[in-house]
């Protein structure tokens, strides 16, 4: 939510503007500095500032507009040069609220194929059940359209395969919604712990704790499932997808490799209430060196809440937090200061005495604070503004399509663990 | 010369982190010496703390209630304890133990009144039982202090030496200058500087409270000191500039005059949260350079 910006005035001079503005402070606490901007995915929300010619609009399709898919509308809305065309839901309701929040301007679709037949529709969004993903996917790429889908990549690794297959063989854009990859956050950790900040990571630790039972009120038996597919198998991978899919895509970028086997249990312990899908899940995933992934998450206890932890030999990041703790001390930064100055034979005051430091423990509530994104942005509206300018600028990300793979076939790896048992080895890669 | 490396090593010690810097020292030497000052400083956190069961304090701690202890390698300690207790007017008192961990900041029952030393037997008792012995801050300035004879003694001519950066000695000048010009850290801003001091083989030590909840207590109120505020007095020696910033603290200005009388050479300087500075603002409101 962006509460700053309003979503139009009226003027469209001035919506251009605040869209401007609005991005250009996003894209600034990312792009902005000099070492970040070195990461490959960023280049894209550096491409040359948009002019006014209509080869610098993105005409973007949403499909699914139900709470997320809107929720990725109001940033597709403040993205500069982004032009949302076309909406599709199959369910009435959905579609009509996602009309009143484009303002009516769109078109209104029931059917995705009839969307994609849109003319000069450049990319969609997707934003539908996870049962959906692969056969919009795949549809939308046929139509040789660019596309950006909601995580996690599919409900079964065959499905996986086939959409990054599909994926890598076509000239457009493909990126899944893992929104870490351009939170400010996260991108600093990753330059932290590829500096040596943490020693080599040992483990990672993460969990998704929730007191909720995960539901949609549903006024008829007919829309249950339409509105509370999340807690049915045929069309939901459950809490391994809705939620695992975000840290386990960190974990297999931070650890720069998919994981080799996981075991896993859960069970309903709970919400006995006629749903399919675990309301708990608990999977120890096996990467190479030794290193361990244990992830969590449950839906009767928020003590915890929700976070990743990178752990290794010298240091803690925890990266929702934005927080990182070392295990060894490290000089104040004034002392820091003080050794470069005596380095280059300077001479000056440098401020260093305080009263006494304390370690940066967990317990103690410090830590070492990580830059988060602006306007509160997770890394959506980033993302988003990534999708738009790479379809403008032909540039594709780098790599999009491996970390939707490790981490769609990561996120049902864990998922086979805790229904069928036993040791469920990494199925290769898609190519 | 610029761009020759300068060697510099951090160790956690006493809850907080040691950082040694050695300018004119090359690196294999350093690492010696960083070595030994951190072995070192780990068997004087064992002597003072608290909280190392089997340390000379602690052990003190908890018998001296009942009886008369030997003070070990304790009882010089004490003596100096005691007797910047009563060069600071009782402003500083390493005795209220119980008090500033929070079991009765009114009680009258804990003071460095109710230590009773016996020089002969070189044992220590405590008269009254709300009594408890804590060496935290001076701990770091007494450390700092041997530290710096032990690296004189290695032939040392040149360092920067941080305990917890409420800690500070230096050996000699800054290479390319007369003195270490050293700032207090505005809490506002880390990188800002409220004072410099110009320390040439001398020590400075800094308390107050980076919020407006205060930590040190007057000993003769119960109060603790509160609101933002930042005091660090200059002298001599670490041992000298931690009792003072600690008494200071917590006393009126006609007192601060009185005990550093007691401290000739010694500087001081305070900020306070200010109003008209705006809520993170802090104004300079005494500064004693006699």
């Amino acid at each position: 939510m962006h509460p700053d910006v309003p979503e139009t005035t009226g003027d469209l001079a001035e919506d251009r503007r605040r869209r401007r503005r609005f991005l250009t402070r996003l894209a600034a606490t990312v792009a902005g500095s000099g070492v970040l901007s070195a990461l490959p995915w960023i280049a894209p929300l550096r491409a040359a500032p948009l002019g006014s010619a209509a080869s610098d609009r993105v005409r973007l399709g949403v499909i699914g507009t139900g709470s997320r898919g809107r929720r990725l509308m109001q940033d597709l809305l403040r993205t500069p040069g982004v032009e949302l065309v076309a909406l599709c839901d199959n369910h009435a309701p959905h579609l009509r609220l996602g009309m009143q929040s484009a303002g009516g301007k769109p078109l209104g679709f029931s059917d995705h194929r009839a969307l994609l037949a849109t003319p000069h529709l450049d990319g969609v969004v997707i934003a539908t059940p996870l049962h959906q993903h692969a056969p919009m996917c795949l549809d939308a790429l046929a139509a040789d359209k660019h596309v950006f889908c909601e995580k996690s990549l599919a409900l079964t690794i065959d499905e996986c395969r086939a959409v990054a297959r599909a994926a890598g063989a076509s000239k457009r854009a493909f990126q899944i919604g893992h929104q870490r990859l351009f939170s400010n956050q996260f991108l600093q950790a990753h330059q932290m712990v590829r500096g040596g900040a943490i020693g080599n990571i040992t483990q990672i630790r993460a969990h998704w704790h929730r007191n909720a039972d995960w539901r949609n009120p549903a006024a008829t038996p007919e829309l249950e499932r339409i509105l509370n597919w999340r807690l049915y198998r045929a069309y939901s991978a459950g809490l391994m997808g809705e939620l695992g899919s975000h840290h386990l895509q960190v974990a297999n970028w931070f650890l720069d490799a998919a994981p080799l086997s996981c075991v896993g249990y859960g069970s309903i312990n709970h919400w006995k209430d006629g749903r399919e899908v675990h309301d708990n899940v608990n999977v120890v995933y096996r990467y190479r060196d030794g290193v361990s992934v244990v992830y969590d998450s449950l839906s009767s206890n928020r003590f915890h809440g929700m976070e990743v932890q990178i752990m290794g030999s010298k240091g803690t990041i925890e990266g929702e937090s934005a927080k990182a703790y070392f295990e060894q001390a490290q000089p104040a930064p004034g002392v820091a200061q003080l050794v470069s100055q005596l380095e280059q034979g300077g001479f000056d005051t440098v401020a260093v005495a305080a009263p006494s430091w304390k370690p940066e423990l967990k317990q103690g509530g410090q830590g070492l604070a990580l830059r988060r994104n602006a306007n509160g942005d997770d890394g959506t509206a980033v993302s988003l503004a990534a999708f738009a300018n790479t379809i403008r600028s032909g540039q594709k990300i780098p790599q999009m399509i491996e970390h939707a793979y490790r981490a769609g076939v990561a996120t049902l790896m864990g998922l086979a663990a805790v229904e069928q048992g036993g040791e469920i080895l990494w199925p290769g890669n898609y190519e | 010369m610029p761009g020759t490396p300068v060697f510099q090593h951090t160790f956690a010690a006493m809850n907080t982190r040691f950082t040694m810097v050695l300018p004119s020292v090359a690196a294999a030497a350093g690492v010696r010496l960083a070595r030994e000052v951190e072995a070192f400083v780990g068997r004087q956190e064992r002597l003072m703390s608290r909280f190392v069961e089997h340390g000379a304090v602690a052990r003190i701690n908890r018998h001296a209630g009942q009886a008369a202890v030997a003070a070990g390698d304790a009882w010089d300690l004490l003596l100096a304890c005691r007797d910047h207790w009563r060069r600071t007017g009782g402003a500083f008192d390493i005795a209220q133990g119980a008090r500033t961990s929070g079991a009765s900041l009114a009680a009258a029952d804990n003071g460095m009144q109710y230590v009773e030393l016996d020089d002969a037997a070189r044992t220590v008792r405590f008269a009254s039982p709300g009594v408890q012995l804590d060496l935290g801050g001076v701990g770091k300035g007494i450390a700092l202090d041997n530290v710096v004879r032990r690296l004189r003694a290695r032939g040392v001519e040149r360092a920067f030496l941080s305990f917890g950066e409420s800690s500070i000695a230096v050996i000699g000048s800054h290479p390319a200058g007369p003195y270490w010009p050293v700032g207090v850290v505005d809490p506002a801003c880390d990188d800002t500087a409220l004072h410099s001091f110009r320390l040439r083989d001398g020590a400075m030590s800094t308390s107050g409270n980076r919020t407006d909840d205060g930590h040190t207590v007057d000993p003769h109120s119960g109060l603790r000191r509160n609101g933002r505020c930042v005091l660090s007095v200059a002298c001599a020696s670490a041992v000298d500039a931690e009792v003072l910033s600690t008494a200071l603290l917590v006393t009126s200005r006609a007192e601060r005059a009185r005990i550093l009388n007691n401290y000739p050479g010694a500087e001081g300087v305070e900020f306070v949260c200010s109003a008209d500075a705006g809520p993170q603002g802090l104004h300079k409101r005494w500064h004693d350079a006699s």
